[in-house]
């Protein structure tokens, strides 16, 4: 595991993506478990019908909730991103401000490794934490739907956990290439997580004004939720802008990190 | 333009040179922080070989030059050269030609001493022969065989320094920077690292920044002296202390065989005092302290004339100043 920077990086980062990926995995499990009991006479139907529309709206317009898919939007997934930001903005700012506060950066760079590829080898480790995250949470939602006897299909349960990687990784991505660009951790985490809570809380709010109906397309968390394999189904396109700014991200911090002064 | 004070030496230390000729060369390297000026104008050549001692006050700018030679810091304004290539550029190939310890040395504490230095040997692009001769090779050289497989958040502050420098040294480069190796160590541990120091001597050029002037004066061939950023001083070790040594010969003498004639060491001040190169001479009892006009001098007609007396010397030695008394003189005047 320590043949370079990469699979060091992402061994430092076994134990937390194990930890939350099955803790989050485990979480779902339980929801789903709860299921059988609430679907009974469509209580959840008749419990999200009696809710304003404008609070639907802001709970993401679940079509649904009767249904077993519906509800799991409902009661987790369309929270998750907020959840999981908090591992992405912690990793990144672990693998960059972290290593040049302690000083471990500075032997990095001092061997002939040019810098970006120190930094796009770390990046990439956190690109596959956060896979591994999606993806054990993803498995985990597909045992519970067997467990539970639902008829959703297991890739479906899978592809559900994979669609939290790309906005997880935007936000992991924002604090990676903040930290990557400017001496300590606090830049980075408090613009990453402004980004993640204001984009949840903005998002909820789009629905309830007609004036803000022409920036719907734009806010993050719509490039997340817009599209689900549970419900609408796969748009390709929405986590393609989300990757799309990630790497931006990581590219801005990264040509600054070029030329940047290392001083822990 | 920064002025030294170059004191010519038998070739040790010039102060001009090219990146061809010089292990380290400086350039006008400057660097600035807001409004403070960490270096000034920084003109050096380090020769090959040497163990270059880079002394100066915490905060005098040593950690920033060491900094910009290592290319983790861009300079204000000025260029550096380490082993003919120049650091303060964007080569990534610059960085084969030395190794860096960086003060308080950090590793990942759950690795051992060797899987680190196989980390960094692969992020070298060692082969997997070459990597296990080396790590073999500097386990050695740092004394850290028995310590190999243990974590290194186990390690003590010398074995740290010395695991730092090892690594350092992977893939055999010819310039070694080492940032204050010493300073937060016990006396045991400096004496572990500075025994390495002398082993690495011959086999690369040691730039060794440090402002504990025993430690300098130890195992440094060649000193230079930073204070407020700006340089004040290069020499050779030698002729450093030589050349603040105070004119002063301290003598324990006593008579030579029995029944000696009246006093012999009264006979021998009043022969010293008619010599023109005597400044001045204190006795206390048989220890005399004479001041000489002229040193070499002193030193040539000195001994004959203890002979010459019929007196035996107990002690005889011309007083040395040490580097620390040549640093407080020379940072005052500044």
């Amino acid at each position: 595991m320590l043949r370079n920077i990469f699979l060091k990086t992402l061994r430092d980062q076994m134990m937390a993506v194990l930890y939350w990926g099955l803790g989050i995995g485990s979480l779902a499990v339980l929801t789903q478990l709860l299921y059988p009991s609430l679907s009974v006479n469509d209580l959840l139907g008749k419990f999200m019908g009696s809710m304003p529309s404008g609070l639907l709206a802001f709970l993401g317009n679940v079509k649904s909730v009767g249904s077993v898919e519906g509800y799991m939007i409902y009661s987790l997934l369309i929270y998750l991103p907020l959840v999981l930001a908090i591992y992405s903005v912690t990793a990144a700012i672990g693998m960059v401000t972290a290593e040049v506060d302690t000083r471990t950066m500075e032997f990095l760079l001092s061997h002939p490794v040019p810098r970006w590829r120190i930094l796009l080898e770390k990046y990439a480790a956190l690109a596959a934490a956060i896979l591994g995250i999606g993806l054990l949470i993803g498995v985990s939602m597909a045992l519970g739907g067997w467990i539970i006897g639902s008829d959703v299909p297991a890739i479906k349960w899978i592809l559900a956990g994979l669609q939290t990687v790309p906005i997880t990784l935007f936000f992991g991505s924002v604090a990676f290439g903040l930290a990557a660009a400017v001496r300590g951790s606090s830049t980075a985490a408090g613009a990453a997580a402004t980004l993640a809570v204001g984009g949840f809380i903005f998002n909820g709010l789009v629905p309830l004004s007609a004036k803000l109906a022409p920036v719907k397309e734009w806010t993050l968390y719509y490039w997340y939720s817009a599209s689900s394999p549970l419900s609408t189904g796969i748009f390709p396109g929405h986590a393609a802008i989300l990757i799309l700014l990630s790497i931006l991200c990581f590219g801005a911090g990264l040509a600054v990190f070029q030329r940047r002064d290392i001083l822990p | 333009m920064n002025a030294a004070i170059a004191i010519p030496t038998s070739g040790a230390a010039p102060v001009r040179g090219s990146p061809e000729t010089s292990a380290i060369l400086c350039q006008g390297l400057s660097k600035t922080y807001g409004n403070i000026q960490a270096l000034a104008e920084l003109e050096l050549s380090v020769p090959y070989g040497s163990v270059f001692g880079f002394l100066g006050r915490n905060g005098a700018g040593k950690t920033t030059t060491m900094r910009l030679l290592a290319g983790l810091a861009h300079p204000s304004a000025g260029h550096a050269w380490v082993g003919g290539w120049e650091t303060t550029g964007v080569n990534r190939l610059a960085r084969t030609r030395f190794g860096y310890l960086p003060q308080d040395p950090a590793f990942y504490s759950w690795m051992s001493a060797r899987e680190y230095l196989d980390y960094i040997g692969r992020i070298q692009g060692l082969s997997g022969m070459e990597r296990k001769r080396q790590i073999g090779e500097m386990l050695e050289l740092s004394d850290l065989q028995e310590a190999s497989r243990r974590r290194i958040g186990g390690y003590s502050g010398g074995m740290v320094q010395r695991l730092g420098i090892a690594q350092a040294l992977m893939g055999h480069p010819p310039v070694l920077l080492l940032d204050e190796p010493t300073s937060s160590l016990d006396p045991a541990g400096r004496h572990e690292v500075l025994e390495m120091i002398s082993k690495i001597r011959g086999n690369a050029t040691v730039f060794f920044s440090s402002h504990i002037l025993n430690d300098i004066e130890r195992v440094c061939d060649t000193v230079a002296v930073l204070h407020k950023g700006r340089l004040i001083l290069v020499s050779g070790r030698e002729e450093l202390l030589e050349k603040y040594a105070v004119n002063a010969a301290e003598l324990e003498l006593s008579a030579a065989g029995q029944g000696s004639a009246g006093d012999p060491l009264a006979t021998f001040l009043d022969a010293l005092k008619q010599l023109a190169w005597v400044a001045n001479i204190k006795r206390e009892g048989s220890v005399l302290r004479i001041m000489a006009h002229n040193v070499p001098l002193a030193k040539k007609e000195l001994l004959p004339m203890i002979v010459q007396h019929g007196l035996e010397v107990d002690r005889y030695e011309w007083v040395r100043p040490s580097l620390e008394d040549i640093f407080l003189q020379l940072s005052s005047e500044e």
